[in-house]
């Protein structure tokens, strides 16, 4: 156990529903027999972070940064590289596929693309009714009425029960991958950009779904998601990652209210407001610079090519996070100088 | 200013084994060059399914039943498939919601990109492959001459709509249709394509049809803006008119249900009531009445015709009409426009 464990110690272990300790995920890109030439994506890279029970976990951060390959490590759907990943105080890093089974009913994952995570050749009712079969929950009416409560609990109609995934428009389509997770009465959601691909008025109604079977159920979410300003609602604490590392976890009030990272702060400054004569009187941190590669990224701070505080020590060693308040943690060689903090 | 786009009633059906889907149930509108239209709306409403009657991509077991789509003098509904082909991708180019399902698996990056720029313009193969290099740069794509050899698997979903933009600007069209562009990217990167889009616009006036749900995107981007709801357009103006002086209730749920920052409390948010019409069996009347909060009995029995607020302004409501009871924040006694 290192220091730099976000406040674990805290909290008692019969509280905490999933901790990743220095969790990685490396990705080949190509296999050269030659280690020199080598080229791995390090997309996810020495994670730490814990998830109390019935608590809402956000994770947002740039597209590429590793946030559903952490959620896809978590429910093993890859295997990871290093690290461990402790549920419910069980280590489930190295449990073969069958060892998994329990944990699979117990963690589910809702999908970020709603188009290809659903088989096309399925129904509805096969698409939801495959996990209760699996696990044995249900069994002919039974299975049936389940059903029909599941399609009502996301907002669909009965008479959707026979139909294709194609057949439903984007927004549907997720309803359908929710009450395929909730299908199997998990603890832990993962859910990953789960109202990403909808419109409005539906991204409050999910949201305010999975509040409510959060309360009913005393469900664990972690929520993954880039859009900071619906991220804040629902997150009891918010994880920023970047490039596979973890810049900044507080609770979600106060990185809105304090937020310690040039990263973070750049993310908040571009969340578009729905008012044209604001927006358009609205100075943004436009961030300029490259994002780093993820193939071989190398020392130094991660967010360094596009920070304008960059100065040679952050080019140089990798900052480690540290605590700057109560429960605030961040990884800045400059926050400090940045921030006015003495 | 030349007019660009011209939708005349435009009617659409998917002819499914349960029945016809009324995804496009008779919208008209028109674009001038340069012109940046926000389609925003329901998930269902038939915002995908204008655009995709737009370019004519309307597949089995779906047909455009009525209407015209004028583009540059041509009917557009009208044309064979190969008269169609040449101008997709080249003077109507389309970014679409879905970037793994329309990025082939098999072929790399560089493979798809070049591709579509050797059909449409006259470079050479190496011409070629650095002109998509360079948009991809454009798109803030890191490394993009050795990320260019990739698979679209290897790229996360975000990167994969960044490749699909830099493809779509790469043979500089007329009028892009943008579906959700940047649904799938986070905010400083959304930031950046925003201001590609814009950058776009004001160097090659290009006309830009952007389908979004997310009113901040709309807000900051687009000219005009047309609100759908069940397969109808229910409010058409310029960005001003719909956000400060939105005159259809179903515009106010959708403020209305936008989270706002603010720090300390959590409050709930306030989504629409009810969920979207199964466009199978469509309300006979106003397709938001059944979730509206002031709907009356003619509401339910015949779907309103546009009611004209200004030259530019629309709305398909009952309130607005001159008999209806005056309701705080609808204006009324707006002409009717047929
Ligand atoms: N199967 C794979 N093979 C090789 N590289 C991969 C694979 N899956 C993901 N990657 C790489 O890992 C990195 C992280 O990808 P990931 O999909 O986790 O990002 P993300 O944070 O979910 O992004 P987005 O917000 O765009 O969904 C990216 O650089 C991606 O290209
Ligand atoms: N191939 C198809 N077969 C049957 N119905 C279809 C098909 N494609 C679309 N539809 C139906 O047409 C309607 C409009 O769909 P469309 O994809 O245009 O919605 P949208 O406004 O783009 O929604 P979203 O915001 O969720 O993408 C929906 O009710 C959908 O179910
Ligand atoms: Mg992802
Ligand atoms: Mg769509």
């Amino acid at each position: 156990m290192t220091e730099n464990n976000f406040g674990r110690n805290d909290v008692k272990d019969k509280d905490i529903m999933l901790e990743v300790i220095g969790l990685k995920k490396y990705f080949n890109v190509n296999n050269s027999l030659r280690k020199s030439k080598r080229k791995i994506v390090t997309a996810v890279d020495g994670l730490n972070f814990f998830i109390k029970k019935g608590e809402t976990f956000g994770l947002v951060g740039e597209s590429g940064c590793g946030k559903s390959t952490t959620g896809r490590t978590i429910i093993k759907l890859y295997e990871p590289t290093g690290g461990q990943i402790i549920f419910d105080g069980n280590d489930i890093t190295h449990l073969s596929g069958k060892e998994m089974l329990p944990y699979r009913k117990k963690m589910q994952m809702i999908f970020q693309d709603p188009y290809a995570s659903l088989n096309g050749r399925m129904t509805v009712t096969d698409i939801i009714g495959e996990g209760i079969d699996t696990h044995r929950l249900y069994l002919g009416k039974e299975r049936q009425e389940r059903i029909y409560d599941l399609l009502h609990t996301v907002g669909l109609k009965s008479e959707h029960a026979n139909r294709y995934p194609h057949e439903f428009s984007g927004g549907q389509r997720q309803r359908i991958g929710i009450a395929r997770a909730l299908a199997v009465e998990p603890e832990l959601v993962i859910c990953d950009e789960p109202i990403s691909a909808l419109d409005v008025s539906i991204q409050a109604q999910v949201v305010n779904m999975l509040d409510d079977l959060q309360d009913k159920m005393g469900l664990t979410y972690l929520f993954i998601a880039h859009d900071l300003s619906m991220v804040k609602h629902i997150s009891d604490r918010i994880g920023v990652m970047y490039l596979g590392k973890m810049m900044e976890v507080c609770p979600s009030d106060e990185l809105y209210d304090n937020p310690l990272h040039p990263y973070t702060q750049a993310l908040l400054s571009a969340i578009p407001v729905p008012d044209p004569k604001l927006t358009r009187s609205q100075k943004r941190i436009i961030l300029e610079g490259d994002v780093k590669s993820p193939i071989n990224p190398g020392e130094g701070c991660r967010f360094s090519s596009r920070c304008r505080y960059c100065k040679d020590i952050c080019k140089e060693v990798t900052p480690e996070i540290e605590e700057a308040n109560h429960g605030h943690y961040i990884a800045c060689h400059r926050y400090k100088e940045i921030n006015g903090i003495v | 200013m030349g007019k660009i786009l011209e939708v005349n009633n435009l009617k659409t059906s998917f002819f499914t084994h349960l029945g016809e889907v009324q995804a496009v149930r008779g919208s008209s509108f028109s674009m001038n060059e340069g012109d940046i239209l926000g389609i925003v709306g329901e998930s269902g409403s038939g915002k995908s399914v204008t655009a995709m009657s737009i370019i004519n991509l309307i597949e089995d077991p779906g047909k455009i039943k009525e209407g015209s789509v004028i583009f540059n003098g041509k009917d557009l509904t009208k044309l064979t498939e190969s008269e169609l082909t040449e101008i997709r991708g080249s003077e109507i180019a389309m970014i679409f919601q879905d970037p793994m399902t329309s990025l082939n698996p098999v072929f790399t990056i560089k493979n798809l990109m070049t591709e579509v720029i050797l059909r449409h313009t006259d470079m050479s193969k190496k011409e070629a492959i650095a002109h998509a290099i360079k948009m991809l740069d454009l798109v803030g794509i890191p490394h993009p001459e050795t990320r260019i050899n990739a698979y679209p698997h290897q790229f996360s979903g975000g990167m994969r709509q960044r490749v699909m933009i830099a493809t779509a600007l790469s043979c500089d069209p007329k009028l892009l249709i943008a579906d959700e562009p940047t649904t799938a990217l986070d905010v400083t990167i959304q930031a950046q394509i925003l201001e590609l889009l814009l950058k776009l616009k004001d160097e090659t006036n290009t006309s830009i049809i952007i389908i979004t749900h997310d009113l901040g995107v709309i807000a900051e981007v687009c000219t005009d803006i047309i609100v759908m709801y069940g397969g109808m357009m229910m409010e058409k103006g310029t960005v001003d008119e719909i956000f400060y002086e939105p005159n259809h209730p179903y515009t106010n749920g959708l403020h209305n249900s936008v989270p706002h920052i603010v720090s300390g409390k959590r409050d709930r948010l306030i989504p629409i009531k009810g969920s979207p019409p199964d466009l199978m069996k469509p309300p006979t009347g106003c397709p938001f009445s059944p979730r509206c909060p002031h709907a009356m009995q003619i509401c339910l029995e015949e779907a309103a015709p546009m009611f004209k607020l200004s030259d530019t302004h629309t709305s398909a409501c009952w309130l607005l009409h001159e008999d209806a009871p005056q309701v705080k924040g609808y204006t009324k006694g707006g002409k009717q426009d047929d």
